[in-house]
C-alpha cells in the first residue's frame, strides 16, 4: 500500500487531500439540509394545522356555551312547526282546534302518507269536509297555513246551500326525519345567522298546538260499591 | 548576496497557480465546514422549538376538545335547530290558494247574500267558479268587478244561464 502510495505524484496527493473534506461537507450539506429542512417544514405544517383546530374549536366553544334557554324553547318550536315524525294526529287536533274556534264543523277527515314532492321532504295529504258560515270557513281556511305543523291548502272545493257553506279541502303537511349524525368534534359550528333568526320568528307566529298535561286523579273508595 | 535555494526534490515540488489554487479550495472548505456546523445547530434547534410549540398547542387542543365534548347536548340541540331551520325554510311558503280565495272574494264584493256560490273549485292556479245570481244589481256587481279586476291573468265567462228558480247562473273561470 505505502509503495502504491509512494508512486502517486506529490501534487496528486495534495489536490486530493484539498478536495474531498470539500466535497464531504457538501455531500453533507444537501442530505442534512434536504432531510432537516422537509422535517422542519412537516413540524411547521402540523402546528399550522393544530393552530387552525385551535381557532375552530375555540369560536365553536364560544358559540357553544352561548346556546341559551331561548333557544332551548326556540328548538320546541321549530320541531314543532317541523316534526321527526309522522304529525297526523297533532295535524287533526289542530284542525279541531280551528274548527272549534270558527264554529264550523268538522268532518270525513281523511290522510295519506306520501314520499316527497320537489322539497324532497316527506308530507300527509290530508282531505276533509267542513261545513259553516261562508265567512268562518274562509276564517279556517286562513288559519289552516298558520299552524304548526307547517300545512299547505292544496285545493279548496267549496259549496252553498241555504245559507250553509260546505268545502272539501286538501291540504299537505310536512314532516322530517332528524339528523342521525352529529358533524365531528372538529367542524365548524356557527351561531344563527340573521335568515335563521328570521325563520324563528316567523315560526313562534304560528298557531302551536295545546299538548295538555294531566294530573294524576285521586280515586276515591266507593263506600257502598254494591248499591245496598 | 542571497540566494534562493529550492531544496525540494523535482517529484515533491507543486506549481505556484496550483499551490494557490489548493489553498484556496482549503479555505472554501473551512468556510463550508463552518456553516455546515451553524446550519445543523439552528435547524436542529428550530425543530426542537418548533416540536416543544406542537406539544403545546396539541395539549390546548386535546383541553378544547374535552370542554367542546363537553357541550354535546347544546351541539346537538345546535345542530338539530339548524336542521329545522334549513328544511322549514325550503317548504315555509304560502301555496297560492288561500290568496286566490281571497282574490275570489274580491270578485265577490258587494254582492247580497241571496246570491250564493253554487260551486267554486280553487287551485294553485286555477278557480273555477259558479254562482247563482238573484238580482240585476248582484249580476252588474259581477261583472263590473270581474272586468275591472286585474288580479287574474284570465278570466273567462264559461257558462251564462238563467232558469227561474235560481235566476242567472254564471260559470267562471279565472286563471292566475
Amino acid at each position: 500500500m505505502n509503495k502504491y502510495l509512494s508512486g502517486i505524484p506529490e501534487y496528486i496527493k495534495e489536490i486530493v487531500k484539498a478536495v474531498i473534506p470539500l466535497v464531504v461537507v457538501v455531500v453533507l450539506f444537501l442530505i442534512i439540509g434536504k432531510f432537516g429542512i422537509s422535517k422542519v417544514s412537516q413540524i411547521r405544517g402540523e402546528i399550522k394545522d393544530a393552530g387552525q383546530k385551535e381557532n375552530i374549536l375555540t369560536s365553536k366553544l364560544v358559540v357553544l356555551k352561548s346556546f341559551s334557554e331561548v333557544d332551548t324553547n326556540n328548538l320546541g318550536l321549530v320541531t314543532t312547526a317541523l316534526p321527526g315524525t309522522n304529525p297526523v294526529i297533532i295535524l287533526i287536533s289542530q284542525l279541531k282546534s280551528i274548527a272549534a274556534k270558527y264554529s264550523v264543523s268538522l268532518s270525513e277527515i281523511k290522510t295519506a302518507g306520501s314520499n316527497s314532492d320537489s322539497s324532497s321532504l316527506p308530507f300527509i295529504l290530508t282531505n276533509f269536509q267542513v261545513m259553516g258560515t261562508r265567512s268562518g270557513i274562509m276564517l279556517f281556511l286562513a288559519d289552516i297555513e298558520n299552524i304548526a305543523p307547517i300545512t299547505q291548502i292544496n285545493r279548496v272545493r267549496m259549496s252553498e246551500n241555504l245559507g250553509t257553506t260546505s268545502a272539501e279541502v286538501a291540504t299537505k303537511t310536512y314532516w322530517a326525519p332528524y339528523p342521525k349524525t352529529i358533524p365531528q368534534v372538529t367542524e365548524i359550528v356557527t351561531d344563527l345567522s340573521a335568515s335563521e333568526k328570521k325563520t324563528i320568528q316567523s315560526v313562534s307566529e304560528l298557531i302551536q298546538p295545546e299538548f295538555l298535561n294531566t294530573d294524576n286523579l285521586q280515586g276515591s273508595l266507593n263506600e257502598n260499591p254494591f248499591g245496598q | 548576496m542571497a540566494v534562493n535555494l529550492n531544496l525540494l526534490p523535482p517529484g515533491l515540488i507543486i506549481s505556484k497557480s496550483l499551490g494557490n489554487a489548493l489553498k484556496t479550495t482549503k479555505a472554501i472548505g473551512v468556510i463550508l465546514t463552518v456553516a455546515f456546523l451553524i446550519f445543523s445547530v439552528g435547524i436542529g434547534a428550530f425543530y426542537l422549538l418548533s416540536t416543544i410549540t406542537l406539544k403545546n398547542t396539541n395539549q390546548k387542543l386535546s383541553q378544547l376538545k374535552t370542554q367542546v365534548l363537553a357541550q354535546q347536548s347544546s351541539e346537538q340541540q345546535l345542530i338539530i335547530l339548524k336542521d329545522r331551520l334549513a328544511k322549514i325554510s325550503s317548504v315555509k311558503s304560502s301555496t297560492a290558494v288561500l290568496k286566490n280565495i281571497s282574490d275570489t272574494n274580491s270578485l265577490l264584493n258587494e254582492i247580497s247574500g241571496d246570491s250564493p256560490i253554487n260551486q267554486m273549485s280553487v287551485e294553485t292556479k286555477t278557480i273555477d267558479l259558479t254562482i247563482n245570481i238573484k238580482t240585476n244589481e248582484d249580476l252588474t256587481k259581477l261583472l263590473q268587478n270581474a272586468e275591472s279586476s286585474s288580479l287574474f291573468k284570465s278570466i273567462i265567462l264559461t257558462s251564462f244561464g238563467y232558469n227561474p228558480n235560481s235566476a242567472y247562473v254564471v260559470g267562471l273561470n279565472l286563471t292566475k
